[in-house]
């Protein structure tokens, strides 16, 4: 079972902001993962992740922005997170990716 | 979900006063023989509790028991809610999926690579796509350590790396709660203690509830919470490890201690042994 996700797209200058509202799990990954890639299809420098209002993520809404960053990689291009709730930043930190990621 | 009582804070835990597993008057017997006989437990969401006790105490009754698979001769195990031994197969599937379990040997497919046995629960159980199951099994196999084996099959890694692989697989679909089978056995001194970083870090970072049974004492008093022994099917001490580690009664003494002198017999067998010899 898949659901929807909550989230607001951005323009910047440089790329996209993509804000996100609720839950990132499993019944959303397959759904972030179409939206990921829709932003990316016009390959911008910088995709920012606007994450204020996430209060938990899993491993496998992890994986689909790990995924999303190697795409835009592909053209020099990166996608950052910002706005962490604690709760998220653990989860990133044991998954041992805050760096990767652009978490500060 | 509750938040953490003040008692979890103060220890770095994530402890909730919410219940996740209520074990009421459970009796299990085999052949006749009592293994459990009324073992009564709670388990709070985001605590580690250890559950500990010498070899056949019945801890592992315990813990076969408490993820449904034993059926109790009497009582009951509520798991997230749910009357686990009066489930149906579809119910008890649903709920599996909720908790991951790491057995004593790892019971990995030998037929399987190190990466497809640690994607099997994300086939099965999700909608995910390949390419990304691929980057969670990296990361789950980084977890442990062992992301450079993922390609190997079991027969071709030691017990304790297959042990760590157990332990991926079991973190496979990010479960609410995990049941540790003496989670140490058969691992070396540092591979032991990072096996008990990663429990004490999945608990007190993400909130997840740890169940572990072990006999191994250091590791027992560096992941625990909240600390239980049983001994002859019962609980006969319960407490944080500092109230554990100070207690005055000789049962729990003895074991902690690792005494070779005290309540704790080393012959279990009810029976003379002279009138058995010449029976």
């Amino acid at each position: 079972m898949t659901r929807a996700i909550q989230h607001e797209l951005f323009p910047r200058d440089d790329g996209a902001r993509i804000a996100f509202d609720g839950e990132i799990d499993m019944h959303v990954a397959p759904e972030l993962r179409k939206l990921l890639r829709k932003a990316l299809e016009p390959r911008p420098r910088t995709l920012v992740l606007d994450m204020a209002k996430v209060p938990f993520i899993d491993s496998s809404g992890i994986a689909t922005i790990v995924e999303a960053l190697k795409l835009a990689r592909g053209w020099s291009g990166t996608v950052r997170l910002e706005g962490c709730q604690d709760a998220v930043r653990d989860t990133f930190d044991i998954a041992g990716l805050t760096r990767l990621l652009g978490i500060a | 979900m509750t938040p953490p009582s003040t008692e979890a804070r103060a220890r770095g835990s994530r402890r909730t006063d919410e219940v996740v597993i209520e074990v009421k008057d459970l009796h299990v017997a085999f052949d006749g023989r009592p293994v459990l006989a009324g073992v009564d437990l709670r388990v709070y969401r985001g605590e580690t509790l250890v559950i500990m006790g010498g070899s056949g105490c019945g801890k592992s009754t315990l813990l076969r028991t408490m993820i449904g698979a034993l059926r109790p001769n009497r009582g009951k195990v509520v798991l997230l809610g749910k009357d686990l031994h009066a489930l149906d197969e579809d119910g008890l599937d649903a709920l599996r999926k909720r908790f991951g379990i790491l057995f004593q040997s790892g019971a990995l497919y030998n037929s399987m690579t190190v990466g497809e046995n640690v994607a099997l629960p994300l086939r099965e159980h999700t909608s995910l796509d390949e390419a990304i199951i691929r980057i969670m099994v990296k990361m789950k196999l980084e977890l442990v350590g062992l992301r450079d084996f993922e390609s190997l099959v079991p027969s071709q890694i030691s017990g304790g790396m297959r042990k760590r692989v157990g332990l991926a697989r079991a973190l496979a679909l990010d479960p609410e709660i995990i049941f540790y089978d003496e989670p140490g056995a058969g691992l070396d001194p540092v591979v032991a203690g990072v096996i008990d970083k990663l429990i004490a870090d999945l608990s007190r970072k993400l909130g997840v509830t740890s169940i572990v049974v072990t006999h191994e004492m250091g590791s027992a008093f560096r992941v625990a919470d909240r600390m239980v022994m049983l001994y002859e099917g019962r609980v006969v001490a319960e407490g944080p490890p500092e109230a554990i580690r100070a207690t005055a009664d000789p049962l729990v003494r003895q074991f902690i201690h690792g005494e070779p002198d005290g309540p704790i017999p080393l012959r279990r067998s009810k029976t003379d042994y002279a009138e058995d010899l010449l029976a």
